[in-house]
């Protein structure tokens, strides 16, 4: 399936786009979501260690299974406040 | 009056009408906490701070946040975070509780900024005198 992944803070900067694009299997995990960021963009694998996925509004745990049709954003550690 | 709220704003936060919003006639305490932007950070001097956010996971961070403080004994729970650029000096959140008594107060604003700046989806992008602004990560 194809995503569209929003981003955020400094991995919005090192793509260089609010968004990237992305073809997963059907049935993926978040997990494997990382794995295969990682693989797509090797030069992003150090900052996804810590990187939390949003599915929605929500954070997503790492076995929750991805769907087409979600908001998924990749969140870098926050620095609100 | 609905116990809690939580709000992202880009204008300035009003702390008199966030003290007026958390007054309960059955309070006799009121705590509000203002994080504000400061001119040095990691050595190096701030001339400003923009504030980005994922605005729905953050508001929605946001109203747990405040909604575990009032499960937590607070009558009423008000959380305030500004987005956008602020100059130094100005408030950028606004955490606020009222109980019946003062004691309990000052543990649940820490463990809610603790948690503000643990979950809420908000980065700063810190402006600098001597160089290109840079992203906080982690805080």
């Amino acid at each position: 399936m194809d995503l569209e992944l929003l981003l955020f803070a400094s991995l919005k900067d090192d793509v260089g786009s609010p968004t990237l694009r992305l073809t997963i299997p059907e049935g993926s995990t978040v997990s494997t979501l990382l794995q295969e960021i990682g693989r797509a963009h090797p030069y992003l694998q150090e900052k996804l260690a810590h990187v939390r996925v949003a599915i929605g509004d929500e954070f997503a745990d790492p076995e929750a299974i991805i769907s087409a049709d979600q908001e998924i954003a990749l969140i870098p550690p926050v620095s609100g406040g | 009056m609905p116990a809690f709220e939580a709000r992202l704003c880009r204008e300035v936060i009003d702390t008199e009408a966030a003290r007026s919003w958390l007054t309960d006639d059955a309070c006799g305490a009121i705590h509000l906490f203002c994080g504000v932007v400061r001119d040095l950070n990691r050595d190096r001097s701030v001339t400003r701070i923009e504030y980005h956010a994922h605005e729905s996971l953050a508001l929605r961070s946001l109203e747990k946040i405040v909604e575990g403080l009032i499960q937590s004994g607070a009558k009423k729970a008000l959380a305030i975070h500004r987005l956008g650029m602020l100059e130094v000096g100005e408030t950028s959140i606004l955490l606020g509780v009222s109980l019946p008594h003062r004691k309990e107060g000052f543990a649940l604003l820490e463990r809610g900024m603790r948690e503000i700046k643990a979950d809420v989806a908000v980065w700063k992008h810190e402006h600098y005198t001597d160089g290109p602004p840079e992203w906080i990560e982690g805080s």
